[in-house]
């Protein structure tokens, strides 16, 4: 675990230097014509309550199919063999800097989030952003409810700046600029390769002044300025190629950041036209529901609070409503995802939705049994999948089990110990 | 794939060093439990080799030396090493581990090389341009190390980095190239009789049904006016927004209001002036009005030019009996209101036009200025000049070689901005403007690892590279002239010039960077607004109380450093730093105005100190409950420097209940009970339990409060009766020591602290020494620690004194 992330990044530098260059070209060919005959690719799509989700109204009694639908996912019941109820299933040793670190690492699984030489490692969706997002025009999306924050984290440990303006996702991804933003953003890219060009050639001058004992430290520079260059040589490319069109009105930006099921529903309306356009594979969204007393009828207190609930059975009653309206949405997600057709199937066939929280039970900030929904990619679906609540299985081998499905060769990611979870079969 | 294995294998195969003579002591005192077979908390010593090369063995030994120094090991009931021979065990395994670190250190340094953290990255834009826009928020955020986000380690680089530096660039440079007309300024007082929505809502007659088919549709006239102010009880953003004052443009702006409360039985009323763009509201200042008699109020600020300025006042519009303004009316309204007799608003200020930055960004280009006529646009913009150099490769030249020295920070190699003029230059050679050129060099200098990076050698720095250690500790920014200066002619590593440059730095204005960011992480006041508290648990928090808080702690730190206050203060102190809100908030009586001063705590108080501190106690705790765990780990790991191991994964964590019937320390208790439990919970709750006495929001408590079960609350909140919570089960803040020495409560708690001042001390300087030199503690850096606290306690153990020690020291001094 210690040596491992170094390597990684090793060997995926010597790797991308040349895969890089070769689908690139590929990616350039009109696919359209080629793309409607071929197999649809698969996609992923993450989304994190990060305040929790109250277990007892989420999770079935029973296990298997034939479960009893609880509150939470009667709100699901119509898509009831399209989903998979995960339980006992967490990312081992989150005890972190405090209880909400967790959310950092829903999607890389480092260990210890916050304590003292933590690093953040690459979360899965980048990983895919990694291996195939040369294929798209984004090479991942990354949405927030509200705010920058979000669970995407690069390989150095970054985190991704999440986009929570619904249209400026739109017209990032379905409206052209007018042949003069186009030219300007043409200069634009071009100067910036210059300029890599440049700090590039004097990062070597640099590297001649401190000597060897930061090279590590310059390598990383090198790498990113080398990545910079090649993103800007492909967004040329894709600058030029017209956007795909949607039969969909470019939405209006929900303001009020309390207004969380409202901002979430236009984040959600937004994925299956991003994926049904192959603009993007991989997509996170962060439900973020801080400070604020959300808009849902009923609701008094602020959310964060409501989350710690101390047991008091009307701030229970209120999470449940704010909990309740959040399943509705994703409710809407699927059925959304369902509606539209591919060659083979649904686009909820050859997209896998996982759903839920970093955290078990918000209240005491315990960060095992997570909530889980998988949905779609085509997996055999329909039961309530429970594994041990003591000794949970670890998220990540349900990650890989999701990178084989995208076709991506890995038999490992972040603290995996298998390469699925057991019981869980296309 | 062949690269990989081959470095497996090399990584496997590296040797163990030899082991350490500690085999006997080991063998005598800790192998019972600790072997193959027993294997107690994990650990096999009769297996463990010595590698310290790699980072977990090394750790692992770190930490048995450790908890034998600490006599945590061998166990309490198990037989002591004599003394004799736990120094001769020290010493043996002390040695080599050191040893190794500090070959490290001589070859590479202790900081790996280091670059701007977004908040530096910031500043020094600010100062290089002579810009105030903020940049920080284009930047990814930073991951701390060590609790602070100028620890190099952290500070990584990715492609999202760099197109995000590209981009903050950009937008510094479109905020210091300006070329528009002078903008015509105002400098104007406004009343708020001309405000439209107010003038309306005087102008209506009451009782004018807005609604024809509706009755309860009548007007309410909720100001009143007088020859020389309006009186307010409402200060709803939609009536009192300042619709008059258009602001000209981007810029500094001065405001100045004169206002006082109204019919509040002689007591005052804090005012808050806002911006707002209906897009985002924010607190621009605020200030105490007293009863009756006007106050005049300015501060200066930076606003976008976008948005319109907005006052508040949190209590007006509600009477004592309870009663709303919209259900009176304010002829007869016997409420609380705001007399406002004008605002003033001036701006931008701005000696120069164009701003000084045109010139830090391009160099001193002629310019020749346009007239009216001459009706050329940028951005809508009305252009007022325009560039014009007589030779632009020339121009470039002089531009890009002067602001290249000032980015790195150092005297240029021979040639070393001619990349960057190249770059220009070929960019005027394919059509582009003297300014796009020179944007293009700018940004790739700004982009350059010279400027994004802090260059150090291993071993003693330069004295440029102690100048710009010297100004990002204490400023977050570039080294000002006077330091660059002293630093070029050779004469900042000699002591007394270093002392005088550290009391200069820290006397200017920029030393509260440094108290901002250092205090905001090591006391982690950042995270003030991670939790909001249950408004009806505690329905006395606004605000002001928030703002307040962390204001009280900066001002504190800010005390102790200017007045070189010994470090035992942070314990406990005889005086606090409060305003009025504070000092409500702490029930210290007499206390008027906004601003903080220091005041002398009464003997009885159980305030003085940090830990007594609203903004700490509002970081340890939920919003809803306190947890002495949590606390308890927070005065351990900030405080003590000694944080306690992350609890094991596979126990969870207590389960908060407000109901009332049960305390968090019954729960505890419980927790307590198995002994595994307790030989961590021993040492961590105990100043958890002292501070039970106070609540989520730092208020004092005898009682919990409860939503459930629980008597009536006797005090009242704003003349009003409280009846959102319940006074809950008593507070027991009672506890143990881990070596026995009990306590009643806070007070008893804090006297029984002063004995560990050495080690507060110590860990303050600990984190001074990582936040200063962007680098952790390591195992070979204790002596150094330690000699730094030793000569701050000679020299009467005050905070500045320690921060001159640090300064001084090896670890500052050297990469």
């Amino acid at each position: 675990m210690i040596t491992r992330p170094a390597i990684s990044r090793r060997t995926f530098l010597h790797g991308s230097g040349v895969s890089l260059a070769l689908p690139f070209l590929e990616a350039m060919m009109p696919r359209l014509s080629s793309a409607a005959a071929a197999t649809p690719p698969k996609r992923m799509v993450f989304a994190c309550a990060s305040l929790g989700i109250y277990g007892p109204s989420l999770f079935p009694k029973e296990t298997g199919r034939g479960y009893t639908l609880t509150p939470y996912l009667e709100a699901l019941k119509d898509h009831r063999d399209d989903f998979t109820v995960l339980s006992g299933v967490c990312h081992p040793d989150q005890a972190g800097a405090d209880g909400h670190t967790s959310e950092m690492t829903w999607l890389t699984s480092a260990r210890g989030p916050g304590m003292g030489g933590f690093r953040n490692t690459v979360s899965i969706d980048q990983f895919v952003a990694e291996k195939i997002g040369y294929e798209t025009r984004y090479p991942s999306l990354v949405l927030s409810s509200a705010g920058q924050s979000s669970q995407s984290y690069t390989r150095s440990g970054v985190m991704v700046q999440a986009q929570s303006k619904p249209s400026q996702v739109f017209s990032k991804l379905f409206l052209d600029g007018t042949p003069g933003e186009i030219s300007n953003q043409m200069r634009k890219l071009k100067e910036g390769r210059s300029i890599m060009d440049t700090v590039q050639a004097e990062a070597k001058r640099f590297e001649r002044r401190v000597g060897a004992a930061d090279k590590e430290k310059l390598d990383e520079y090198y790498t990113s300025v080398r990545e910079m260059e090649e993103r800007m040589l492909k967004s040329e490319a894709w600058v030029q190629k017209p956007k795909p069109k949607v039969d969909a009105k470019p939405p209006t930006d929900v303001e009020n950041e309390a207004d969380l099921i409202a901002r979430m529903k236009l984040l959600f309306d937004l994925i299956p036209l991003a994926l049904q356009t192959d603009s993007t594979r991989a997509i996170t969204v962060l439900v973020q529901g801080r400070g604020d007393v959300p808009l849902i009828n009923g609701v008094t207190m602020a959310h964060h609070n409501l989350s710690h609930h101390g047991q008091d059975p009307m701030k229970i009653e209120q999470l449940q409503r704010i909990e309740r309206a959040e399943f509705e949405a994703l409710n809407g997600l699927f059925t959304s995802l369902k509606a539209k057709k591919e060659s083979n199937g649904s686009l909820l066939d050859n997209t896998m939705v996982l759903f839920g929280s970093n955290l078990g039970n918000a209240n005491s900030h315990d960060w095992h049994n997570l909530p889980l929904v998988f949905a779609g990619g085509g997996f055999k679906h329909g039961q309530h999948l429970a594994f041990d609540a003591k000794n949970n299985q670890p998220m990540c081998n349900l990650f890989v089990q999701m990178l084989q499905r995208m076709g991506i060769e890995a038999d490992e990611f972040g603290s995996s110990s298998g390469t699925s979870l057991p019981g869980l079969v296309v | 794939m062949q690269r990989l294995f081959a470095y497996l294998i090399l990584g496997s195969t590296a040797s163990a060093a030899p082991l350490p003579p500690v085999t006997p002591f080991l063998e005598q005192h800790c192998t019972e439990c600790h072997d193959g077979d027993v294997k107690k908390g994990g650990l096999d010593l009769t297996s463990l080799s010595f590698k310290p090369e790699d980072r977990r063995n090394f750790d692992r030994w770190v930490k048995v030396y450790d908890r034998v120094s600490k006599g945590e090991m061998p166990p309490a009931k198990k037989e002591r090493p004599e003394a004799g021979a736990l120094q001769g065990f020290q010493a043996a395994l002390k040695a080599p581990l050191s040893d190794h670190e500090l070959a490290q250190q001589a070859k590479n340094g202790r900081t790996v090389l280091r670059r701007l953290n977004r908040t530096e990255y910031e500043n020094t834009l600010h100062d290089l341009l002579g810009i105030s826009l903020p940049l920080k928020h284009i930047l990814p955020e930073d991951t701390p190390l060590h609790g602070f986000d100028t620890v190099a380690e952290g500070l990584r680089f990715s492609q999202l980095q760099i197109e995000k530096y590209l981009e903050a660039a950009d937008a510094a440079l479109d905020a210091a190239i300006v070329l528009s007309k002078r903008p015509v300024g105002i400098n104007q007082r406004y009343s708020y009789k001309n405000e439209q929505g107010i003038r309306k809502n005087l102008d209506t007659p009451p009782g004018t049904l807005s609604d024809k088919t509706n009755p309860k549709s009548g007007h309410r006239v909720m100001f009143r006016e007088n020859d020389k102010e309006v009186i307010m009880f409402t200060t709803g953003d939609y009536l009192v927004g300042l619709k008059q004052c258009r602001l000209p443009g981007p810029g500094n702006y001065r405001i100045k209001v004169s206002g006082n409360a109204f019919q509040s039985e002689g007591e005052p009323l804090t005012l808050m002036i806002y911006s707002n763009n209906y897009k985002q509201k924010r607190l621009l200042s605020y200030c105490e009005l007293p009863a009756d008699k006007p106050r005049e109020f300015e501060f200066t600020t930076r606003l976008d030019g976008t948005e319109h300025i907005v006052i508040n006042c949190d209590r007006v519009g509600r009477d004592k009996k309870g009663q709303n303004i919209y259900n009176v009316g304010a002829a007869e309204f016997q409420g609380t209101g705001l007399a406002m007799q004008w605002i003033e608003v001036e701006g931008p200020l701005s000696a120069e036009w164009p701003p000084v930055s045109l010139k830090k960004a391009l160099g001193d280009v002629p310019l020749t200025e346009l007239g009216d006529k001459q009706k050329k646009f940028r951005d809508g913009k009305q252009l007022g000049y325009e560039l014009a150099p007589a030779d632009v490769k020339l121009a470039i030249a002089n531009g890009l070689n002067g602001f290249a020295a000032r980015a790195f920070r150092r005297p240029l190699e021979q040639d070393e901005a001619a990349p960057y003029i190249a770059l220009a230059t070929q960019s005027v050679d394919a059509g582009s403007t003297f300014e796009d050129a020179m944007r293009v060099g700018l940004r790739a200098i700004l982009t350059s690892p010279a400027f994004l990076l802090l260059e150090e050698h291993p071993g003693r720095l330069s004295d440029r590279a102690l100048a710009t250690r010297l100004a990002y500790f204490l400023t977050s920014s570039m080294p000002d002239d006077e330091l660059m200066k002293v630093a070029s002619a050779g004469q900042l590593s000699q002591p007394a010039v270093l002392k005088a440059q550290t009391e200069r730095l820290l006397k200017g204005p920029k030393a509260a960077t440094f108290v901002t960011n250092f205090v905001g992480q090591w006391l982690e006041l950042r995270n003030i607004d991670a939790t909001t508290p249950d408004t009806k648990l505690y329905p006395e928090y606004d605000m002001l109380l928030k703002l307040g808080m962390v204001s009280e702690t900066e001002a504190f730190f800010n005390e102790m450093l200017t007045q070189n206050l010994p470090v035992a203060n942070l314990i406990h102190s005889d005086f606090a730093m409060v305003n009025n809100r504070l000092a409500e908030h702490y029930e210290l009586p007499g206390i008027a105005g906004e601003h903080f001063r220091r005041v002398s705590l009464p003997k009885d108080s159980v305030r003085g100190g940090v830990l007594t501190q609203a903004s700490v106690l509002k970081v340890t705790a939920n919003g809803t409950v306190t947890s002495p765990v949590i606390r308890g780990a927070w005065v351990m790991k900030h405080l003590l420097g000694q944080p306690p191991p992350p609890p094991p994964g596979n126990v969870a964590g207590i389960e908060p209940d407000t109901r009332g019937s049960t305390t968090i320390r019954e729960q505890l208790a419980k927790h307590r009970d198995s002994e595994s439990c307790a030989s961590c919970h021993r040492q961590i709750d105990p100043p958890g339990f002292a501070l039970e006495s106070f609540d989520v929001i730092g208020g004092f408590r005898e009682n919990y409060r409860s939503n459930e079960k629980g008597a009536n609350v006797k005090r009242k909140l704003n003349g009003q009766n409280i009846w959102q919570y319940k006074e809950g089960l008593p507070v027991d803040a009672s506890g143990e020591l881990a070596d026995g020495r009990k306590f009643q409560g806070i007070t008893e708690f804090k006297k029984l602290l002063l004995d560990q001042q050495d080690q507060v001390m110590r860990a303050l300087a600990g984190n001074l020494v990582t936040y200063g030199t962007g680098a952790g503690i390591q195992f070979a850096d204790r002596d150094a620690i330690d000699a730094i606290s030793k000569q701050a306690k000679a020299d009467g153990s005050g905070l500045r004194s320690l921060v001159h020690a640090v300064v001084q020291s090896q670890l500052f001094l050297s990469k």
